[in-house]
């Protein structure tokens, strides 16, 4: 809390959504979307949130920018407790922290100009109108790469690429602190996905910003952050500014980094096939919420839920058997073994 | 969520519903109106007034009215109906001339079914051709045709001038031609409530076993049945072109075509299927169109249902049978709706879910 | 807040024109003002409107009376009221200095003045106001400093629209329908200049006549020459006379002029009709020599002469030639004692002809053709504002059930169940049935009452879909108010399917009007009305058919009309279609 270098902090976020049915429509259950995380986000940083789809990684993304709100636990924005701020006080903050979402057609209003689109932050900031606003967004956007002539195209003009950076050029209009990368590449191919990324990091580094950068693309997570988290079933299983590849800790991670094709002639292991399917976030499995697919479960792990844990250069493994697990050969063996089984 | 609970839901939420007709129709028959005249007639004797007036609590508080207006309603006392010659009361007049109405939507319905789907079809699968063209003309003329003029038209040509010209002519009116019901039946009233096995003529003419009344209220059967069935017949033709082209777009009809099945098949056994749910929706919400149109046509084929009665009645401002006879269409739309939503949750499953 | 950019800041700077500070002190004031008064005129239009209603419903023992001047249309009271705090709210814009609001006021205050000059005598005002304002004050402006900022942002708009128009042209039905539609309009709206004779003119000798009949009657084009009311004068032998020159285009037919003659004598004392004799004379000549000619020459010019006892409308027919003619009147009494009012009005009636009943007439020699033509601005003034008003409370009412969600969507969504559950016809015609006086009025408001939950479905329908976009969270992302997400985001997203909607129910609402009509809901027997005219019609079916198809032809042309557009215009704004082209 009180050491400076951070930007923002969690602490027990969780975010239940309630699910609905029978006749009178009642609350029959909560999906646990994102679940008791706590993490600290340091300026000037990345930080890369990975995991399956439907792990939580999104609504953690929104949650921090009150776009939901939260179900339990405290946000807090440069020292300041924004949980449950309202109103203008909210409006202000928002101005702090941005958002860049997944589909770049879907987040711009098909009826208004970029022009307006890009200015709309600003003209409702007060920050600049009439043709300063637009000598404002012009600059905005020969920043992102684009040109006067595309000031005044509707969005349907574009490309996927060139949304993408549209979106970008409307997220830094005012100057952020913070902004969350909500899987932004993940609807453009890869030679896009590469430019984008680049004018990521050059804009990082220009606006001093910090990013929270959410995807299920772990090479792209990887080349882009400088500590990541790994999400499952809403929580965060492991936190490492490390290399995740040279070193997973988690058995879930390792599952992951086996999945991923490497380059690299060290790598020699095949891909894990995790058996089972994810299990249902509206009842979450006890203790290890990894446990029903992890080939180390042992007694402990379905009873008892294991807590984050320091490793070392501020690397955070919640498993009970950090450290002393062994992801060689034989492992993927095993891992192989179920799901054969599963499948037959 | 489980299909009992998806009916038990649909029909829970048609309560409401029924309460906030009655409410409706209460508070135009009392509130807007005057409800002394839905229970009094010219030939009701001055002095019972003042006992009809404390029976129906019309000196009472508006809302002590509302419970006895909907006590009386349950209790089957729905007001006098002067408008059909004798004052009976308004439900012993639908009783008659309700299998009239439903005789003459069915056959109206019958014949949008029959023409709709398969020019809606045919539309679909020759998209562009001269029958495409053809169809939507014709059902965009329906959606737009008036109808009560679209029955004078058609008097006028297949009764009129078809027996001018001394062709085979259909009959300007009426549900039977009562002359030839007397000379065959013997009973020198034709074809009447007292007559009638079940209202429906019909069945009737079989039970009498006489196939040529069922020929002659077959052949009065036609024009106004189509008449009322045009804009619904057009409904459903643009409904079912619509969604069978939706449907044709599908991956899983390119799939079926890229196994090698005939078109026929493709058509028939996968598209038609998917294609049929959203007409069948469609055909719930016709019914109250259905009623509607039967106001119009029943007066210009002189059709003896409760159409031609509710016109009757507005003419000599019979508050009774009107206010009857929009709360029997309200409740017939609502069960229409009830049951077509029922049959949709049983074909589609995805919209219990919804 | 630190602005970040200074390359951005003098971009700025430099692009900035001086503001001319008449425009930014006096435009927006007086906008202020106006707008004001366009809000409250439409506010007591709304009220009166509502009284005269709540009088004639409730209170017609009382004898109240309402200032007629307050009994105007309500819709465009409505549109006053809403067009009117639009404009206001963009008024304070420009004071703020936002550039769009320069256009959008632009098109509010020329609309408002339209409204303003139709509404009634009491908007005359203002709306010189306010197109005064247009033009001093706001064009220059626009012209100076916003015509680049607008015409920018107008050039994509325009684009789009260009793009619409050659989707447009691509599908001719859509381009016969909206020609029909416009035909219409302009027929109802030139009714006075292309009919033969009026909405409830009958020429009783003409009934029943076949299309293409000359009519019995000629009609003709009348001038009043004269006309006067005095009371307790002496008649005899004073008379009245004047001159009046037939000219060139008062004889352009082949049938001659005529000068009519119409006096009306009765004594004041028991207030009947006296023995009078009145006598008219034309003589062909000018007034100047008509004065010095000695009564005996006077005859030689004599055209005609007539004499008739108490009320006269003798005919005389002048020559087919441009002359000029004198004209006597004179009363002659058989008791002069008493005090006499005299009423005389001498009309030249030219220009005579036989109008042909293109479309034949009516069983009382109403000519159809002109009755048709009427009735378009009677049906469609009844489907248009029904639309109209269903359209706007509907919306309203949709869009806050869908954006607020909760209790009072459910409120929402459970009262427009209820009026679903009744067929459009069928609560209409209970509503009229209720209100008790059966004419065009009730039908209108039965309709509005009906139509409503159509609009409030499909706002609600799109408020919930549109509320649930990216854009739309991302809008929130960025700060914008609720309102700010509503107003500029999720209602513009939500006019397209609303626009389709309103085209095709025109074509419904006109329809179930007839149709009430027809069975006898609409007005007096009489009015130019199409479905009222087939339901007379219907009785001389076989043997004059016409009665009836030709305005059951006109229903089903426009309804046919409305479809198709509705239909193109659906086309033409589906985004799927848009991306291809």
């Amino acid at each position: 809390m009180s050491d400076s270098r951070v930007l923002l902090s969690i602490e027990n976020l969780k975010k239940y959504f309630p699910l609905t049915g029978g006749v009178f429509r009642k609350v029959i259950g909560m999906v646990h979307a994102v679940d008791d995380v706590t993490l600290d986000i340091y300026r000037g940083e990345t930080i890369g949130v990975v995991g399956e789809s439907g792990c939580g990684k999104t609504t953690l993304g929104r949650t921090i920018l009150r776009l939901l709100d939260a179900t339990a636990g405290k946000i807090t924005f440069m020292g300041r407790d924004i949980t449950h701020v309202k109103g203008s006080d909210l409006r202000a903050i928002r101005r702090e922290m941005q958002i860049v979402f997944q589909d770049p057609m879907a987040s711009l209003d098909p009826r208004v100009t970029i022009k307006n689109s890009v200015g709309e932050p600003l003209l409702i900031n007060g920050v600049a109108r009439g043709p300063r606003m637009r000598a404002m967004v012009l600059d905005l956007l020969q920043k992102v790469g684009l040109t006067e002539d595309h000031l005044n195209r509707f969005p349907h003009e574009f490309s996927g690429g060139q949304r993408q950076r549209i979106c970008i050029a409307r997220t830094l209009a005012l100057n952020p602190k913070f902004v969350v990368m909500d899987e932004p590449t993940s609807s453009t191919d890869v030679s896009v996905q590469a430019q984008t990324l680049n004018l990521m990091k050059d804009l990082q580094d220009e606006f001093g910003l910090t990013y929270m950068f959410i995807s299920h693309n772990l090479s792209v997570v990887k080349h882009m952050s400088d500590r990541l988290a790994v999400m499952y079933l809403g929580k965060i299983v492991e936190l490492t500014p490390e290399d995740i590849f040279r070193k997973p800790l988690h058995p879930y991670t390792f599952a992951l980094v086996s999945a991923v094709p490497v380059p690299d002639p060290r790598f020699s292991g095949r891909a894990v096939i995790l058996s089972g399917e994810v299990p249902s976030p509206i009842n979450p499995p006890t203790g290890c919420r990894f446990h029903p697919r992890c080939i180390f479960a042992q007694e402990i792990c379905s009873s008892e839920e294991p807590l984050l844990r320091d490793m070392g250069d501020g690397h955070l493994v919640a498993c009970h058997f950090a450290g002393e697990l062994d992801f060689g050969r034989s492992a993927q063996m095993e891992y192989a073994r179920a799901a054969e089984a599963e499948a037959s | 969520m489980k299909l009992r609970d998806f009916i038990l839901r649909r029909v829970l939420l048609a309560i409401p519903v029924i309460f906030g007709v009655l409410t409706i129709t209460w508070f135009l028959s009392y509130v807007v109106g005057d409800p002394l005249a839905m229970f009094i007639t010219e030939r009701t004797n001055p002095a019972a007034i003042p006992g009809i007036i404390q029976d129906h609590g019309f000196n009472e508080p508006l809302v002590i009215q509302y419970f006895l207006y909907l006590r009386t309603l349950l209790a089957g006392d729905w007001g006098v109906s002067y408008s059909t010659g004798g004052d009976l009361p308004v439900l012993t007049v639908i009783a008659r001339k309700f299998p009239a109405t439903i005789e003459l939507a069915i056959v109206a319905m019958v014949f949008a079914v029959i023409l709709g789907v398969p020019l809606g079809i045919l539309s679909a699968t020759r998209k562009d051709k001269p029958i495409d063209h053809f169809t939507r003309v014709f059902s965009l003329a329906g959606v737009s045709m008036p109808i009560f003029w679209f029955a004078l038209l058609l008097k006028y040509v297949l009764f009129y001038q078809f027996s001018v010209w001394g062709l085979p002519y259909l009959p300007s009116g009426d549900r039977v031609d009562n002359e030839l019901w007397k000379t065959v039946l013997h009973n020198g009233v034709g074809y009447d409530f007292t007559s009638s096995i079940t209202g429906f003529v019909l069945v009737d003419s079989l039970l009498y076993g006489q196939p040529i009344l069922f020929g002659d209220a077959v052949l009065h059967l036609i024009m106004p049945g189509f008449c009322l069935g045009y804009l619904t017949l057009a409904i459903i033709t643009r409904m079912m072109r619509s969604s069978m082209l939706e449907v044709m777009k599908e991956d899983y009809i390119t799939l079926a075509r890229s196994k090698g099945l005939t078109e026929r098949i493709v058509i028939y056994r996968h598209a038609l299927r998917n294609a049929l749910i959203p007409t069948v929706t469609v055909i719930g919400l016709a019914f109250g169109g259905l009623m509607s149109g039967a106001v119009l046509t029943e007066t210009i084929f002189n059709w003896p249902g409760l159409g031609r009665w509710a016109t009757q009645a507005i003419l000599v401002s019979d508050m009774a049978a009107i206010n009857g006879f929009v709360l029997l269409v309200a409740f017939i739309f609502v069960s229409a709706n009830l049951i077509v939503d029922l049959t949709y949750g049983a074909l589609d499953p995805r919209i219990r879910y919804g | 807040m630190t602005v970040r950019g200074d390359n951005g800041n003098d971009q700025g700077e430099q692009e900035s024109i001086v503001v001319p500070g008449l425009v930014h002190r006096v435009f927006p004031s007086l906008h202020i003002v106006l707008c004001l008064a366009a809000i409250s005129l439409g506010a007591a239009y709304l009220v009166g409107n509502f009284v005269a209603w709540f009088a004639n419903s409730f209170m017609h023992e009382l004898g109240f009376q309402l200032p007629s001047l307050l009994i105007g249309w309500p819709l465009q009271a409505l549109l006053l009221v809403v067009i009117g705090y639009m404009n206001l709210k963009s008024g304070r814009a420009i004071s703020r200095g936002d550039a769009w609001a320069y256009s959008s006021s632009l098109y509010m205050n020329a609309v408002t003045g339209v409204i303003l000059l139709t509404i009634g005598p009491l908007g005359l005002l203002p709306a010189v106001g306010v197109f005064a304002l247009v033009l001093a004050l706001f064009a220059p402006s626009v012209k100076s400093y916003w015509y680049r900022e607008f015409r920018e942002d107008m050039g994509p708009r325009g684009k789009e629209l260009r793009f619409s128009f050659h989707l447009l042209r691509r599908s001719p039905l859509v381009i016969v329908g909206i020609l029909i539609v416009a035909g219409y309009i302009s027929v109802a709206f030139l009714a006075p200049w292309i009919t033969p004779y009026g909405p409830e003119e009958r020429i009783w000798n003409d009934a029943n006549l076949a299309p293409g009949t000359p009519a019995g009657e000629a009609k003709a084009n009348s001038l009043i020459l004269f006309s006067n009311y005095s009371a307790d004068i002496s008649i005899y032998p004073e008379y009245t006379r004047g001159e009046v020159q037939v000219g060139p285009e008062e004889v352009t037919t082949s049938l001659p002029p005529i000068i009519a003659f119409s006096g009306y004598v009765r004594d004041t004392g028991n207030d009947n009709l006296t023995n009078v004799l009145v006598h008219t004379a034309v003589y062909k000549l000018n007034l100047t020599t008509f004065d010095s000619l000695s009564p005996s020459l006077r005859e030689l010019y004599l055209v005609k002469s007539v004499e008739k006892a108490m009320l006269s409308r003798p005919n005389i027919e002048v020559n087919n030639s441009p002359s000029t003619y004198v004209w006597v009147v004179w009363f002659v009494a058989s008791n002069k004692t008493v005090p006499w009012i005299v009423d005389t009005v001498v009309t030249l009636d030219y220009n005579r002809y036989y109008p042909i009943h293109y479309w034949g007439t009516d069983n009382s020699g109403g000519d159809i053709y002109s009755r048709i033509i009427w009735a378009a601005q009677v049906d469609l003034r009844v489907s248009l504002s029904v639309v109209l008003v269903a359209l706007a409370s509907g919306a309203l009412i949709g869009a806050a059930s869908g954006y607020f969600g909760g209790k009072l969507d459910e409120m929402v969504m459970r009262i427009t169940d209820i009026f679903f559950a009744f067929p459009g016809l069928i609560l209409a015609m209970a509503i009229v049935m209720a209100l008790g006086t059966r004419n065009l009025e009730n039908i209108s408001y039965a309709l509005m009452i009906t139509w409503w939950p159509v609009y409030a479905r499909v706002v609600r329908g799109q408020v919930l879909s549109e509320r649930e976009k990216l854009y739309v969270e991302a809008a929130r992302s960025i700060g914008a108010s609720d309102s700010r997400i509503l107003l500029s985001h999720i209602i513009p997203n939500t006019i397209q399917p609303l626009i389709v909607q309103a085209t095709m129910d025109t074509g419904g609402v006109l329809l179930t009007a007839a149709g009430l009509s027809f069975i006898g809901f609409g007005s007096a027997a009489g009015t130019a009305e199409w479905g009222l005219m087939i339901s007379q019609g219907q009785y001389y079916l076989l043997n004059y058919p016409w009665e009836c198809m030709f305005p059951g032809v006109a229903i089903l042309m426009i309804a046919l009309a409305l479809n198709l557009v509705g239909d193109g215009i659906r086309d033409i704004l589906d985004p799927k279609l848009r991306r291809r082209g």
